[in-house]
């Protein structure tokens, strides 16, 4: 008897670890993109793409300026016109910002998309700020909202 | 030997000093001028033209320096040809990398003789000329 339930605790152990590794992986952040001072951190959905977006050293993004998305390639994948420009009155935006892309039902293929953003740097100027990413390489989103400040 | 050491940082402190005036007073030679350059999308140009703008100019003024304006549509492109009057045309031309906005530039005849691209730098290197 004693040998059966070692056996089943040794096996709900590695259970228990099983679902902690995949937790602990699964929450780890996603990888950032700094770009002058920009931080794109971009995260695929099962809906399309997430994209947060925030500064360091005290950078700041451009409210009227705005978040422009572009799609490099193969624009039909996406369910809603492209290029969009996400802006706002203020001054800047609030960060963390979190920008959606919904893409069209049953695609796979998203192909390249470029991110946009005027970046005003803390010594005082404000310069256009791009990324564009192939969105084969982003990794899914993890378990954790994204872009929660 | 000491004060030998003291004697050279003190000498070369005043070389540079030196050196630094005579620029600021060869920019602010009479018939100088400083192009501004702003995007109307700029935050940082805005608040600097609420904080600095008339007092900087009224400076420049008061020293026989002129101030000129170019304000484009969008710090997305400072190159914005509609936007730079052709006889400034040749400032923009001289800075193929021109980036963002502010600009600022002392111009003297036909040559620029200092260039900032901040509001940090306007204030190291161009707020002395209207002291």
């Amino acid at each position: 008897m004693r040998p059966v339930r070692n056996i089943l605790r040794s096996l709900l152990c590695i259970a228990v670890l099983g679902a902690a590794a995949s937790w602990a992986e699964a929450g780890e952040p996603n990888p950032q993109s700094v770009v002058d001072n920009v931080v794109f951190e971009l995260s695929s959905t099962p809906d399309g793409l997430t994209a947060c977006l925030s500064t360091r050293r005290g950078a700041k993004l451009s409210g009227p300026y705005g978040v422009a998305v572009t799609a490099l390639s193969a624009p039909a994948a996406w369910d809603e016109a492209l290029p969009k420009t996400v802006a706002v009155e203020d001054d800047y935006f609030t960060l963390p910002l979190r920008v959606d892309l919904k893409r069209r039902y049953g695609v796979t293929e998203l192909g390249r998309v470029q991110f946009e953003v005027g970046a005003c740097q803390p010594e005082g100027m404000c310069i256009p700020v791009e990324l564009a990413v192939d969105t084969a390489t982003i990794a899914p989103a993890s378990h954790t909202i994204p872009c929660s400040g | 030997m000491m004060a030998n050491r003291r004697e050279l940082l003190i000498g070369i402190g005043a070389s540079v000093l030196a050196v630094s005036t005579g620029r600021f007073a060869r920019a602010a030679a009479p018939g100088s001028w400083v192009l501004y350059v702003s995007a109307a999308d700029c935050r940082v140009c805005r608040a600097w033209e609420v904080d600095h703008k008339d007092a900087f100019a009224r400076g420049l003024q008061k020293n026989g320096i002129g101030f000129r304006t170019v304000t484009v549509s969008s710090l997305r492109d400072v190159r914005e040809d509609a936007a730079w009057p052709a006889n400034l045309k040749w400032v923009r031309d001289s800075y193929p990398n021109m980036k963002g906005t502010p600009w600022f530039f002392v111009i003297s005849g036909r040559s620029i003789e200092m260039a900032a691209n901040s509001t940090d730098m306007w204030r190291t290197k161009l707020l002395p000329l209207a002291a």
